[in-house]
């Protein structure tokens, strides 16, 4: 039920859903953190299928957005879990939160209107999407957060997609950037394989649902959801952060 | 809304990759009331699958690119499968 609920949480908002499932996993099931969060990275990869599935059919996933965002996320998260010693993890979290709400208003307030006009046909070029793909590869290791939750706000923001193809894009992307993580896991013998089919089909289930929920919801709806995660995501931060 | 040209063949891949998945996680959940012993073996391949559906994804979006005539772009996406064993290497060996 957990998994079906994650997944719906991240078909919808073309999240990975390990925001909802790894303390799902942690509180309600008291499995280790580092076991949930292979399990949910294993999770993704079905779910990611299901739901860019959904959002390609109605034409919301660009395939050059999701190319370099896919190279260059991965590179940056790279980059970003090796100078992690180096950075005050607990300031930076603060300052995270602090960005994440002030994106959180952003997002609901920009006017619809002018949305739909500067969103006719987004061409961001490669160069501007492969740096911020980099940035936000860099932050979610640092940060321990999932890509998605960085990558959608940027490109709705920055790149003036609409925020369903921000959505489709992310949902395809977060498939392929959790397989290298999964291959570590599986390796290192942390992904343990009990309770995976319950949660990889609750995932798919949940992934369909929320995808199917997300081509058809209307963008305020949708964006005013995408603000309440990120200002939940941010509060968990910054409570972190200060602890 | 701008609309993106979604590819049949990607859409095809993807579900075929699904519906396999689906079949194998199906059998291991049943596996694990009747005969609990081979259940991980199931899960374990229906994960394997997973991972392999990376690079074929990637493949499908190449080879869309180049249908479109975009080298440029279809040569980006093999990137991406150098990318996903370059990150699977440097997180193993760190």
């Amino acid at each position: 039920m957990g998994a079906v609920v994650a997944g719906i949480a991240g078909g919808f908002l073309g999240l990975g859903g390990g925001i909802v499932l790894v303390p799902f996993l942690t509180t309600i099931f008291g499995m280790p953190m580092h076991q949930a969060v292979a399990l949910s990275l294993a999770s993704i990869m079905a779910q990611s299928i299901v739901s860019s599935n959904n959002y390609m059919k109605k034409g919301m996933v660009d395939f050059r957005l999701v190319t370099p965002l896919c190279i260059f996320s991965s590179l940056g998260a790279i980059l970003g879990s090796n100078i992690i010693e180096f950075i005050p993890g607990n300031y930076l979290k603060i300052i995270f939160a602090v960005a994440l709400t002030y994106t959180a208003v952003t997002i609901v307030r920009k006017s619809e209107s002018t949305r739909e006009r500067e969103a006719a046909d987004p061409d961001p070029g490669l160069l501007a999407v492969s740096l911020i793909a980099f940035l936000a590869g860099i932050f979610s290791a640092i940060l321990g957060v999932g890509g998605g939750i960085i990558v959608v706000p940027a490109v709705y923001l920055l790149f003036n997609y609409d925020m369903g193809t921000a959505r489709g894009s992310s949902a395809f992307m977060i498939g392929i950037t959790a397989t290298a993580g999964s291959v570590v896991y599986l390796i290192n013998g942390a992904l343990h394989l009990d309770s995976a089919g319950p949660v990889i089909i609750g995932l798919i289930i949940g992934g369909w649902i929320g995808s199917w929920l997300g081509t058809r919801a209307k963008s305020i709806v949708v964006r005013y959801i995408f603000a309440v995660a990120m200002v939940y995501l941010a509060t968990r931060m910054f409570l972190e952060g200060i602890k | 809304m701008a609309q993106f040209e979604s590819d049949q063949n990607i859409l095809n891949i993807q579900r075929y990759i699904l519906i396999v998945v689906i079949a194998t996680l199906a059998v291991s959940i049943i596996l694990g009331y009747v005969k609990p012993l081979y259940e991980d073996y199931f899960s374990y391949a229906a994960v394997v699958l997973l991972i392999i559906a990376a690079p074929i994804r990637i493949i499908a979006v190449a080879k869309y690119f180049k249908k479109k005539g975009n080298r440029r772009y279809q040569m980006l996406s093999y990137t991406v499968i150098l990318i996903i064993i370059l990150t699977a290497l440097v997180r193993a060996i760190l």
